[in-house]
């Protein structure tokens, strides 16, 4: 069966391959690579090149400062990539370059992660404002929360993503029959605990019953990104992953919605391919990136609606540093969303790592 | 300078053999033509090599070279923009070479077609995505913006393609 999405996928890498590959050594303008010498040329002449235009930079300054006061910021380069400066390149130096460079890339994991957070807030704000702009509201005039495509029908942007509802609830009538029902009759009051629903999610959806501890906690209003994993021969806890769950609401900000897993951030281990929220149909391309050593990726697609998995396939080799990993499974075909779930480990336990992606199916 | 620059000349000259191909085609894919893909992977190698004392891995440096070449290629196109715009409506030019279309299979060139109608930042996502195969995390080092916006743009970019190549009858 020729999925759409997937076909996209490959139709663009081959013909990105198809173009570069028209492009061989033979084909280059010889050139010789940049010299001290060469370089301190280039440097000269855009200093001359740019002098003038500076200079009158400065004028303008001057005769500004003399009758106002300014107040300026420097600002940063953009897009310009920044490293440490290396004094010395002495070995010693090296060394402790190379330790600096090892702290700096794990700060900028975690920020990076962060970053993932933030941004996630600020596009469920974004999306209830543009519910708001839609003029759509709920009962009291509230305005209903975009998240999930079943569960408001405001308008909203071309190319908007939405969150995929992967688990607990299948669709926003089972959300609300529990908010509304079952929840306030005491029935799983889990749903409305974002740290149990992610053990859950992790033990009984998944079935990795190795991963028994939660690891880190952020919780919003809307929003929680919890930390599950499992504790080394050590005792020092370690993250398998980080999932990302919403409340399957209406309106935002409200508390007696249950929590919904809807993705997982991702790090050292991730699953990008097939893209977040696409429409894929069997059998479907798994992928993304994987820092590691011998590791054996195991993947699986799931469904809310079924325990058992609608597909399972091991193992596929892999390792390296931040290498490109992709396997093809089948799955028994289906509509709605469904769950891509991979993991890798066997070094201290089954799943050590794992990543999963929020995609719909169509049959 | 030219001193503690010099020591930049061997490590500098490596990575041009081993990266330069590679370069190049990244940029032709982002500014379309080999002359100017040339052109900016060598103003690329020179930023680089003034850049070499701040720089501690290979890694980091490929990384410096890479972002030279999509801010290089930016600003070729920023640059070109109403040439190129004058070209294709007028003339029905590009800055393609004669030959590459021609030995692109058909099914290949729709899709760049599509590629090169894009926005510019949507047009760099596809790129280092699927050609250079990088992780979101590594696009948005490249490009200077969020891994989420990497995400949404690169959604977004795959979406845009597939309608362009729809309703171009080509799906």
């Amino acid at each position: 069966m020729n999925d759409p999405m997937n076909d996209i996928d490959d139709r663009i890498s081959a013909a990105l391959r198809a173009r570069t590959d028209q492009i061989t050594h033979a084909d280059l303008t010889p050139a010789s690579p940049p010299t001290a010498t060469a370089a301190a040329a280039r440097g000269r002449r855009t200093t001359v090149r740019w002098a003038a235009p500076l200079l009158a930079a400065a004028a303008v300054i001057a005769i500004a400062v003399t009758t106002a006061v300014i107040a300026t910021e420097p600002q940063a380069t953009k897009h310009q990539p920044a490293g440490p400066v290396s004094s010395s390149q002495s070995s010693q130096a090296r060394i402790q370059s190379q330790l600096a460079e090892q702290r700096r890339a794990r700060e900028e994991a975690i920020q990076r992660l962060l970053a993932e957070q933030r941004r996630a807030r600020e596009e469920a704000a974004s999306r209830a404002q543009s519910a708001a702009r839609a003029g759509s509201s709920a009962p009291g005039g509230a305005p209903l929360a975009c998240l999930f495509a079943d569960a408001a029908a405001c308008r909203v942007p071309a190319g908007y993503v939405w969150y995929v509802p992967l688990w607990p609830f299948a669709n926003y009538a089972q959300a609300s029959q529990w908010a509304t029902v079952d929840g306030p009759a005491g029935h799983s009051p889990w749903h409305s605990d974002a740290a149990a629903t992610a053990l859950f999610f992790t033990n009984n959806y998944l079935g990795f019953r190795d991963l028994t501890v939660i690891t880190s906690t952020t919780i919003t209003a809307d929003e929680a990104h919890i930390g599950v994993g499992y504790k080394d021969p050590n005792g020092v806890k370690r993250t398998s992953a980080v999932l990302h769950l919403v409340r399957y609401e209406r309106v935002l900000g409200d508390k007696t919605a249950g929590w919904e897993v809807v993705g997982s951030d991702d790090t050292t281990f991730s699953l990008e391919s097939p893209a977040y929220d696409s429409t894929v149909t069997s059998p479907v391309t798994m992928g993304g990136h994987i820092t590691g050593t011998d590791e054996n990726i195991h993947a699986w697609v799931r469904a809310a609606t079924q325990s058992a998995p609608l597909a399972d396939k091991c193992c596929l080799p892999a390792g390296g540093q931040n290498s490109v990993w992709r396997v093809t499974v089948t799955f028994t075909p289906r509509s709605g969303p469904i769950t891509l779930v991979a993991s890798t480990g066997g070094h201290l336990i089954e799943h050590e790592r794992f990543a999963i992606q929020g995609v719909i199916a169509r049959s | 300078m030219v001193a503690r620059t010099a020591e930049a000349d061997a490590p500098v000259a490596e990575l041009f053999q081993t990266h330069r191909l590679g370069m190049v085609r990244l940029a032709v894919l982002l500014v379309d033509d080999r002359e100017t893909a040339e052109d900016v992977v060598q103003e690329a190698f020179a930023a680089l090599h003034r850049k070499w004392g701040s720089l501690t891995s290979t890694d980091a440096a490929v990384g410096y070279l890479r972002t030279c070449v999509v801010n290089g290629s930016r600003s070729i196109l920023r640059r070109r923009r109403t040439a190129r715009g004058y070209w294709r409506n007028e003339d029905g030019l590009t800055a393609e070479p004669a030959d590459a279309p021609a030995l692109l299979a058909a099914e290949y060139q729709h899709v760049l077609t599509a590629l090169a109608k894009l926005p510019r930042r949507q047009r760099e996502v596809i790129v280092l995505r699927y050609w250079s195969e990088l992780s979101e995390a590594d696009i948005a080092a490249t490009l200077g913006i969020s891994p989420g916006a990497v995400k949404s743009t690169a959604s977004r970019a795959r979406d845009a393609l597939a309608t362009l190549l729809t309703e171009e009858g080509l799906s």
